[in-house]
């Protein structure tokens, strides 16, 4: 951001369009990615009520910049609760989320024999984390990805600090040893 | 051998690494064994794609038309609670000011309107008014008396004096020869002898009060009952003979004297 967070947060509060524009390109990105770990094929709806949450309210918001984002993704996760609730609710065929998530991890990389470490595009990372159970995926996204240290992840997340690191080692742990076995079956 | 060398078996991940890796260290720093994962870590937390941020004039539109609904429908609602608010104390207002003129409210209620209306001179019957006759209600003057009447007990705060000062005047609506009758009926209705001592000296404080300025008729009316009941009182009116013959009913502390001395003079002179 080239303009300080404080002074994009009073412009959005003043009903400022381009500043809350900024603030959109600035997390935005990490946000998606967080809910493509978390909430899959649901990523894109989510994030879309995450910020209409985050818009009716934001003028109320009064933090820094790490508050703001600690709030950001407190949104995104019981969005994502409630949108999968409310799926849940709803009868619908069955799918395998895996199958969906690789979707576009498939047609970005036809050749998956190809996917080594050095070659791994963004999407294939958060492929391979959103792999991990769910409580590391969360934990390393939240903490690799959102960029937030391990007391606002577990704020977030409702857990204790060691807990969350608990979780974000295992989750790094599990991804070196997959890492290790895909080398391994790609390089005969 | 060789295929060992090639794959050394892979070092667990310590906990310094770990979060180094997750603080997002450069992955130079990074020991070569842990490099591949941190290379993933770093693609996931890489710059923004194009796709990413492709949504971006559309969040604007979004946020302007909620920042906009946001701030709008307040305005609205509130001016419609107050329109709301508005109406309905009109409304109970007025109604209660109908019913109050007409006497129609219930008997304190219609008291306190009784007092509280008659301040700014508008004429609501109390509650010894509904039970008068309506052909000696005015008394001895017209109308506007009777609101004199109530306003001079409404000065004083306390409802005592309030009761008291509503008995007292209630002679005045009457005549000389009801008069007699009424004290003794406010001692019936249990007042305390201290509440007739109240009343006189809020009576004889108005009557210094509105003594010089034009008080109407009613006022010395009011006045000349009040004096009637404290019983002390020189009554400066030339017009209250009648409230003064009251004085002696209602003078003695005791409730029902067994002949008041002025009407004992009127009838035995």
């Amino acid at each position: 951001m080239g303009t300080s967070f404080p002074e994009l947060l009073a412009r959005t509060r003043d009903g400022d369009p381009s500043a809350f524009a900024a603030i959109w390109r600035e997390y935005q990105p990490s946000l998606l990615r967080y809910l493509r770990v978390t909430a899959r094929d649901a990523a894109e709806d989510v994030a879309s009520e995450t910020w209409a949450s985050v818009t009716a309210t934001i003028t109320r918001f009064d933090g820094n910049e790490t508050a703001f984002r600690a709030w950001l993704f407190t949104v995104a996760r019981r969005r994502a609760i409630d949108h999968f609730r409310s799926e849940a609710r709803r009868p619908s065929v069955p799918v395998d989320p895996v199958i969906l998530g690789g979707a576009e991890v498939a047609s970005a990389d036809p050749d998956p024999g190809d996917v080594t470490v050095s070659t791994l595009a963004l999407e294939s990372a958060l492929e391979l984390i959103a792999a991990l159970p769910p409580a590391q995926g969360e934990a390393v996204t939240l903490r690799a990805i959102a960029g937030l240290d391990v007391v606002h992840v577990a704020a977030i997340m409702g857990k204790r600090p060691g807990a969350v690191r608990v979780l974000a080692h295992r989750g790094l742990r599990t991804l070196a040893r997959r890492l290790t076995e895909e080398e391994r079956a790609v390089t005969p | 051998m060789f295929r060992n060398r090639v794959r050394p078996p892979t070092p667990s991940l310590d906990e310094a690494t770990a979060e180094r890796m997750l603080d997002g260290a450069p992955i130079e720093e990074l020991p070569e064994a842990f490099r591949p994962l941190g290379l993933l870590v770093a693609r996931a937390a890489g710059p923004a794609t194009d796709g990413e941020l492709a949504g971006s004039a559309t969040a604007a539109a979004e946020f302007v038309a909620a920042h906009h609904a946001a701030t709008a429908p307040r305005r609205r609602v509130r001016s419609v609670a107050t329109s709301v608010f508005v109406t309905l104390t009109l409304a109970v207002s007025t109604g209660t000011a109908v019913a109050a003129v007409q006497g129609a409210l219930p008997g304190p209620i219609q008291q306190v309107a009784h007092e509280a209306l008659g301040v700014v001179g508008i004429a609501v019957p109390g509650i010894n008014r509904q039970n008068d006759d309506p052909t000696t209600e005015n008394g001895p003057g017209d109308s506007a008396p009777s609101v004199g009447v109530s306003t001079t007990p409404s000065s004083t705060s306390t409802p005592t004096g309030a009761r008291g000062g509503v008995v007292a005047t209630t002679p005045n609506g009457a005549d000389g020869t009801s008069n007699g009758a009424e004290p003794p009926s406010s001692g019936d209705a249990g007042t305390p002898p201290s509440e007739h001592d109240a009343n006189p000296n809020v009576g004889a404080g108005s009557n210094s009060g509105q003594g010089n300025p034009t008080p109407g008729d009613g006022n010395q009316g009011v006045d000349s009952g009040d004096r009637g009941s404290s019983g002390g009182d020189q009554p400066s009116d030339p017009g209250s003979n009648l409230p003064t013959q009251s004085n002696g009913n209602g003078n003695g502390p005791p409730q029902v004297p067994p002949v008041p001395p002025g009407l004992a003079r009127q009838i035995n002179p």
